[in-house]
């Protein structure tokens, strides 16, 4: 005997795959927009001389898994891309980065990260509806911390120099374009699933 | 930039006596950031030492300059034969080719401008490449062009269009 509620659980797991696929879809066109906005506008930033920054140099050691996106699923992609930005958006958000750079060019940059911010957090509310969080979610968005951690002491370490500050952009451009990937890996995903 | 490495003295831009030296296969990472140096000697003396204000961001800095193509014409469709160069920068073997381009080849008629994305690899980025637009309306003209485009950033650099008018009677073998 069927469940009298199968069908109205089926309707709402179908329901919401439905509107979690326009969502990721609208989602990744917003993350392309923004992946865009924010290398022109970290490149916009004024930087010290690269001669004069060369002896600053430090290797902040970039987690290998975030490398190869394959390696992972697409829950953990969502995941893994919404834990990046949300540590560069604090990354940016010091005010230490202020006296660096023009107000208005950080605002900007924070402003488009937060937006997308917000569109991710509410297609991963709508995936946890269809699946709970797992550990190895946890273990990647750990490994993403800790390599901020790298980043926040070394800015520390050099008092907020301009140079510093200077090395964490070409840092933070690497870490972009990891971004790239991992959105164009989920919209392949979200055209081949 | 992203290790504490000593520069590396590029070999073939050593002793240079012209006015530039190529490296383009000296990049070779997509996300990493380069930073030239020229350094101008007299015997054992250094003359000049300059380091780059800019640095090379391949991810966001390259543009592929477009690839030659032949278009042949038939009654209902279009044969496109895109010549790639023998060798592909180093930095575009691999993953690198197909995750961050895609080629373009851009077709307009009347006024309606179509976008077909064939899907390329290592393999079919050297030497000849054909793709197909058929569909096509008859007695009319259509004008072609092929470029790459940069999965998130990066100038698209268009190639020149071609055009031709699809006559009736022109039958292609291949279809």
């Amino acid at each position: 005997m069927i469940n009298k509620h199968f069908f109205e659980i089926m309707l709402v797991l179908l329901a919401t795959s439905t509107v979690f696929s326009l969502e990721l879809k609208m989602v990744l066109f917003q993350q392309r927009r923004v992946n865009r906005e924010s290398v022109k506008l970290l490149n916009k930033l004024p930087t010290s001389s690269m001669q004069q920054c060369l002896p600053h140099r430090k290797n902040f050691l970039l987690p290998q898994k975030l490398v190869n996106p394959h390696q992972y699923q697409k829950e953990h992609t969502l995941a893994i891309l919404h834990e990046i930005l949300q540590q560069i958006f604090n990354l940016f958000r010091t005010n230490t980065s202020l006296d660096v750079w023009e107000e208005s060019h950080v605002e900007k940059f924070l402003t488009e990260l937060h937006q997308q911010l917000e569109y991710l957090e509410v297609l991963m509310g709508l995936q946890a509806e269809q699946k709970s969080g797992t550990i190895d979610s946890e273990n990647l968005r750990l490994q993403v911390k800790m390599y901020f951690r790298r980043i926040h002491d070394y800015l520390e370490n050099q008092k907020y120099s301009s140079c510093a500050w200077t090395i964490v952009r070409v840092e933070i451009n690497r870490c972009l374009f990891f971004v790239f990937r991992l959105t164009g890996k989920l919209s392949k995903q979200e055209m081949d699933p | 930039m992203s290790k504490p490495e000593d520069m590396k003295v590029v070999k073939d831009c050593t002793e240079v006596t012209g006015s530039f030296c190529d490296l383009t296969n000296v990049w070779e990472s997509m996300p990493e950031t380069y930073v030239p140096r020229v350094v101008a000697f007299r015997g054992n003396t250094t003359l000049v030492s300059c380091t780059s204000r800019e640095s090379i961001f391949p991810g966001i800095n390259m543009s592929l300059e477009p690839p030659n193509f032949e278009i042949v014409g038939f009654t209902d469709h279009i044969k496109v034969i895109v010549k790639f160069p023998p060798v592909i920068p180093k930095i575009l073997r691999g993953e690198g080719l197909h995750v961050y381009l895609s080629l373009v080849i851009e077709e307009v008629s009347g006024g309606i401008i179509k976008k077909h994305k064939p899907k390329i690899n290592a393999k079919t980025i050297t030497g000849n490449f054909t793709y197909v637009i058929d569909n096509l309306i008859p007695n009319t003209n259509h004008c072609v062009s092929v470029y790459f485009e940069h999965s998130d950033v990066g100038k698209i650099i268009e190639s020149p269009t071609k055009c031709t008018l699809l006559k009736p009677g022109q039958e292609s073998e291949f279809l």
